[in-house]
């Protein structure tokens, strides 16, 4: 049993630190800039105005940062530090991890567009609504006097970003990014192998207030939580979980919690929570019906939540135990992924370099003595940080939505990685490898979403002839999947062959010039 | 410090909170056989040419059947406005293209908007004239049948068995079928089925568990002049209007 829970924990860890790092990245980076960059007056200008648009600011400007529930820990403690009120706060914590551009273009693909339209519209009014009762019932609850440490120009402005990220991502941001993993890793640790499979059904009044209970402690990447509920949605299962999924599952994380915790004490979090578990559960009910997908006949289980249970379903030994979470890490992470975690490692590394070294702060002190310019002509312009800082923040959205291009790549590229996903998956099927089958599936069925949303981007449409035949092949693979697991090789060899007629019918109706 | 650990006192109690959790879906997981299943209908087409055979068959009989206070009207009339739902999956699980799709698209469109109209205000069913209203529209998709494609090889169906039993009752389709049930093994059957084209063709059907019936299940076009698919593995047909004509 041991370890089966210590290696389900490993794994369930660094699957999320894997998935989660370049969003963290992200976040160190963007709590520097608005530390060094914007300063924390341009801050609180940024996020103040009236308690509705400071909230709905704070809404927007989460929907647009490319963050996760984990990477915006970084930002919320620099927006802490800046005197932004706590409503405002939580509301960006809430919002920044939802959507961003990559997630809502995906969204689009699933059964109903105006389902993840309404989503996005409900997660407005959690925000709006919670962060406005919150602040009414918690009035100055923002920090004051923390000095500012923006740098004006120079050499010492640059080095000022690389110190602030190195040494957040060495510091107490480190520490509640941890603690969000911890979360995810318990779950993995505890909860049964592939329990949560019908948890979630459609004919369950209590899924929604299930999924509030499972939605804290699980750590998902907007995409991630995008990609549940467009398993949700094709399984038909119940929509009102789906909705509280987006909202704490993306939304929270143990790290946030325990952030709250320390700043605002027991009884403001409690509130925060208690407020913030009734609205989007109210939401999740009331969503849970109008938005029920029609065309699609429900089936009694998702495979959604499988990645929150245990990895494994046998016990063995610690060493085989072992070996298999190092093979599944390994299949699992993908290349940005490694990319992303050498970099943060890299910047850990520095951060750590920096605390050792310089005990006494002589590097604040040389970055804090930036001299008056000397006039040194026209075309020698100091940029102003606020302007630097903006137009950091602004590339950051730009480069999100040109990162839609290459994240989403032209059909006949997709095709390309298709057919290798397809030669595997449907090799397997036949050999009746159950854990390949299954892995080069959901590949698979994730590159015809990818499919759908590359010529949505490009052409600016997508017919509906399109949309079912795309719907068609992932229904095939899912059954082809159900065959392989249950063993059942005569059936698997059917809905093989079925699938390949499906894929065939899938590349006229993108690649071939349609009559 | 009591900040401090009243935090970690906190923190403690919502691991045990998710510890708790984690025992309920042990118990959940541990409970009961839980199968995963993707529902089909019973009255779902195997394909878009045994659709349009379907609401063809279907429509008239509610045609002929209108006013005689039909006990299964209502419930018949709902299955033909779902068959009609399915048209476009199953016209996009063919060969159709898509401008033949898109056609074939609006005509379900407009066959169910018609059916729709034919229930009263107050819920009362008015299909006297079902068949003709629809007759042009059903017109458009039997032309489409033949570039939809051959028939795909056997589909394995899973249903509910209770489910079948419901709908055992009295579907008069007044066509005549010879059914032979031959058991070559104890959860396998296979039933001839013998047409004035001679055409043969087999079904198998598979006892898989409780409830549970396995169909493989080739799909029929009256174009090849295969014989419709036999529904469930207790012996009930449901054939098809064109059948009956030929």
């Amino acid at each position: 049993m041991l370890p089966m829970v210590l290696c389900g924990f490993a794994v369930r860890f660094a699957q999320s630190l894997a998935q989660a790092a370049p969003f963290i990245l992200t976040g160190f980076f963007v709590a520097a800039v608005f530390r060094r960059f914007i300063g924390y007056e341009k801050t609180r200008q940024l996020f103040g105005g009236s308690e509705i648009s400071s909230l709905f600011k704070a809404w927007l400007i989460g929907m647009l940062l490319p963050v996760c529930s984990l990477g915006v820990i970084p930002v919320i403690v620099e927006l802490r530090r800046a005197g932004v009120k706590g409503g405002t706060i939580l509301a960006f914590a809430m919002s920044a991890p939802l959507f961003n551009p990559l997630s809502l273009l995906y969204g689009l693909t699933l059964s109903e567009p105006v389902a993840i339209l309404s989503f996005a519209a409900c997660s407005l009014v959690i925000v709006t609504v919670v962060g406005m009762i919150w602040d009414r019932l918690f009035p100055g609850s923002e920090l004051t006097g923390v000095p500012d440490e923006s740098v004006r120009y120079g050499i010492r402005r640059m080095a000022a970003l690389g110190v602030s990220a190195g040494r957040e991502a060495t510091g107490h941001s480190l520490a509640l990014v941890l603690c969000g993993l911890v979360g995810v890793g318990l779950l993995g640790a505890i909860v049964p192998h592939a329990s949560l499979q019908h948890q979630f059904n459609h004919d369950q009044p209590l899924a929604p207030l299930k999924m509030a209970a499972l939605g804290i402690p699980v750590y998902a990447t907007p995409m991630l939580a995008m990609s549940q509920m467009g398993m949700m949605f094709q399984h038909a299962n119940s929509i009102g979980a789906a909705f509280v999924l987006l909202a704490l599952g993306a939304g929270m994380n143990m790290g946030l919690i325990v952030w709250m915790l320390q700043e605002y004490g027991v009884k403001r979090s409690a509130s925060w929570m208690s407020i913030l578990l009734v609205v989007v559960v109210s939401l999740g009910y009331a969503v849970d019906r109008p938005l029920f997908p029609k065309d699609i006949e429900p089936a009694n289980h998702t495979h959604a939540f499988d990645i929150y249970g245990q990895p494994f379903s046998d016990q063995k030994s610690f060493g085989v135990l072992a070996g298999q979470s190092v093979e599944k890490l390994k299949r699992d992470i993908q290349p940005y992924e490694w990319y992303s975690l050498e970099l943060l490692t890299l910047l850990m590394v520095a951060g750590c370099v920096v605390r050792l070294f310089d005990r006494r702060g002589r590097i604040e002190v040389w970055i804090a003595q930036v001299t008056e310019p000397a006039d040194a002509g026209r075309m020698d312009i100091i940029v102003p940080p606020t302007v630097l800082g903006g137009l950091a923040l602004a590339g950051l959205v730009v480069f999100s939505g040109v990162g839609c291009y290459a994240y989403y790549p032209p059909a006949s590229e997709v095709f390309e990685e298709i057919s290798i996903a397809k030669s595997e998956a449907l090799s397997a099927g036949l050999s009746g490898d159950a854990n390949h089958a299954e892995y080069w599936i959901d590949v698979y069925q994730e590159w015809t979403r990818k499919l759908e949303v590359g010529v949505f981007l490009r052409t600016g449409q997508l017919t509906d002839y399109q949309r079912w035949k795309a719907r068609l092949v992932r229904e095939h693979l899912e059954m082809l999947k159900h065959c392989v697991e249950d063993g059942e090789r005569e059936e698997a060899r059917v809905w093989v062959s079925k699938v390949q007629r499906s894929h065939n019918r899938l590349r006229d109706a993108f690649l071939s010039v349609r009559l | 410090m009591n900040q401090k650990r009243r935090l970690a006192a906190l923190t403690f109690l919502l691991l045990s909170g998710l510890c708790g959790c984690g025992s309920s879906e042990v118990a959940d997981a541990l409970d009961g056989d839980h199968h995963l299943e993707h529902f089909v209908p019973h009255h779902k087409p195997a394909c878009f040419a045994e659709a349009v055979e379907e609401i063809e068959h279907r429509s008239r009989h509610l045609s002929n059947h209108a006013g005689h206070g039909h006990d299964d009207e209502t419930e018949e009339f709902r299955e033909l406005l779902d068959i009609i739902g399915w048209l476009p999956e199953l016209a996009a699980d063919s060969d159709l293209n898509e401008a033949a799709w898109n056609k074939v698209n609006s005509a379900a469109t407009v066959l169910a908007k018609n059916l729709i109209d034919c229930r009263t205000p107050d819920g009362t069913l008015n299909l006297k004239n079902l068949e003709r209203i629809i007759a042009p529209d059903l017109q458009t998709l039997e032309s489409f049948i033949p570039a939809a494609g051959k028939p795909e090889p056997a589909i394995l169906h899973e249903h509910d068995h209770e489910h079948e039993h419901e709908h055992e009752h009295e579907h008069e389709h007044e066509h005549e079928h010879e059914h032979e049930h031959e058991h070559e093994h104890e959860h396998e059957h296979e039933h001839e089925h013998e047409h004035e084209h001679e055409h043969e063709h087999e079904h198998e059907h598979e006892q898989v568990g409780s409830g549970q019936v396995r169909m493989v299940t080739p799909c029929s076009s009256v174009q090849f002049f295969i014989t419709p698919l036999t529904r469930n593995a207790v012996g009930v047909s449901v054939s098809t209007a064109r059948n009956n004509e030929s």
